[in-house]
């Protein structure tokens, strides 16, 4: 059995607007992590870093027996924001040390200072990064006999290569829109919709039962990713197939069936797209006795990190106040994809992400310990 | 300004975590091969040693230091100013 035993987040409910770029938009954005970026010698990433960068569980990581593998999941291969264009923007700047940039480069640095000296490696699957490393977890703990994996996650999502690219793709909610539309962010719902982009990242840690000293926040279960069949690199087929295969071939691979979920947490950026494409995969595969929330139209997207960060913030959730958090701005009661915070039944949790690339990823947990 | 204490300073800006549990370096002469600073993190310190010193990236480009003397050598030779305390020139780079 493979146990989530500590972990650390980082993320904000308040948000920026960022005015000086082509599409002017909201942000979740940490204005500290952007103090002296424009000297070129401060890494706006990297300050995102070390707000999950606990000393305190390094050094114990340090300390702990077995066979560790480090893993970042990144989202991509090189942070995205070296924010050549927009010279006039304040998120301009001209970062000096280009090798900290690199993902593999970071990683061994952090890996090192965790003492893992097993494994150091990377994933670059865009927004799923964070649960599709999750698959990887369990084939290194399970086939490779590692006794632990340590995860961090986390991307550069607020910075102008980003915001140019949502903006130009109409992705992330822009002034425009929100003025055009009067909208707000939510998710699955008919009147609000959209997403702004946000800064967060995790620092999770996975232990083989074989060596945990303590119980574990919840059991991961099983993990499984896919792609569908597609001609479009960004976008999603409407009928869900990516997250239909995603959740299938996670529910098989723990041999469980649907009814034994009882909570979903979605993808939910809130654009039309994914509404469609992640409630039709849900309508599928899922029987009706579940509740499912968004955590984006609370903290943002998040990126690579969204898919695990916010099973933390659920897992948290559950752990406070014994309930599934409503989806943020939702305007419709709604006993599914929900409007007001739910108990839920006693079950397991599915998560679920997606990334650009058509990769589509499920991951479930069992917070029953 | 003491040399060797700004730069111990200094890496321990460039070390991701547990900066404040790295022991000095107590001679300058000391190749940086016997000590924790490792090809990333004298990289980092010699892009901040000039910023602080005010020695342009290209001429910084050039300098392979292997011990604190020898940095303290090229900066000394490129510098176009100087900084009055350690805490100032850590307030340049943080």
């Amino acid at each position: 059995m493979i146990g989530l035993v500590d972990y650390r987040t980082a993320w904000t409910e308040s948000t920026s607007l960022i005015e000086d770029i082509p599409h002017p938009q909201r942000v979740h954005l940490f204005e500290d992590t952007y103090a002296r970026a424009s000297t070129g010698l401060v890494y706006p990433p990297h300050k995102l870093a070390e707000k999950v960068l606990d000393p305190q569980l390094m050094k114990d990581l340090q300390g702990r027996k077995g066979k560790t593998a480090f893993i970042f999941a990144s989202g991509n291969s090189h942070l995205a924001g070296m924010n050549g264009k927009e010279k006039h923007s304040r998120l301009w700047y001209d970062y000096k040390l280009l090798p900290m940039t690199l993902t593999q480069v970071y990683a061994g640095r952090i890996a090192q200072a965790c003492g893992v000296k097993d494994l150091v490696t990377t994933d670059a699957s865009a927004c799923a990064s964070s649960l599709k490393v999750l698959m990887d977890v369990q084939s290194l703990m399970i086939l490779n006999g590692f006794d632990r994996v340590v995860v961090l996650s986390f991307e550069d999502p607020i910075s102008n290569n980003v915001l140019q690219f949502f903006g130009d793709a109409q992705a992330s909610l822009s002034v425009k829109q929100q003025e055009e539309f009067k909208v707000i962010p939510s998710a699955f719902d008919s009147n609000n919709f959209g997403f702004y982009v946000g800064q967060g990242a995790v620092l999770s840690v996975f232990e083989s039962a074989r060596v945990m000293d303590k119980l574990p926040h919840a059991w991961l279960v099983s993990a499984y990713s896919a792609s569908e069949n597609s001609t479009n690199a960004i976008g999603q087929r409407e009928d869900g197939e990516g997250f239909v295969k995603a959740i299938e071939g996670c529910l098989w691979s723990c041999r469980q069936l649907a009814n034994s979920v009882s909570v979903v947490k979605t993808h939910g950026t809130g654009t039309r797209s994914n509404n469609q494409a992640e409630r039709n995969a849900l309508d599928l595969v899922m029987t009706d006795n579940y509740v499912a929330t968004s955590f984006k139209p609370t903290i943002g997207h998040t990126m690579g990190a969204s898919g695990l960060l916010e099973t933390c913030l659920l897992l948290d959730a559950l752990k406070q106040t014994g309930k599934v958090p409503a989806i943020k701005n939702r305007t419709e009661a709604d006993p599914v994809f929900l409007s007001e915070d739910t108990e839920p039944d006693s079950g397991l949790i599915l998560s679920l992400a997606a990334g650009m690339g058509n990769i589509y990823s499920a991951a479930i947990f069992d917070p029953r310990v | 300004m003491d040399f060797l204490e700004l730069f111990n300073e200094v890496t321990k800006v460039a070390k991701p975590v547990f900066a404040d549990q790295l022991t000095p370096i107590a001679d300058p002469l000391t190749p940086f091969k016997e000590t924790h600073v490792d090809s990333l993190d004298l990289l980092m310190v010699v892009i901040y040693m000039c910023e602080i010193y005010g020695v342009s990236e290209e001429v910084g480009k050039n300098a392979k230091p292997a011990c604190v003397a020898e940095l303290q050598a090229f900066l000394e030779e490129h510098k176009t100013k100087e900084p009055a305390s350690v805490q100032e020139a850590l307030g340049q780079i943080q």
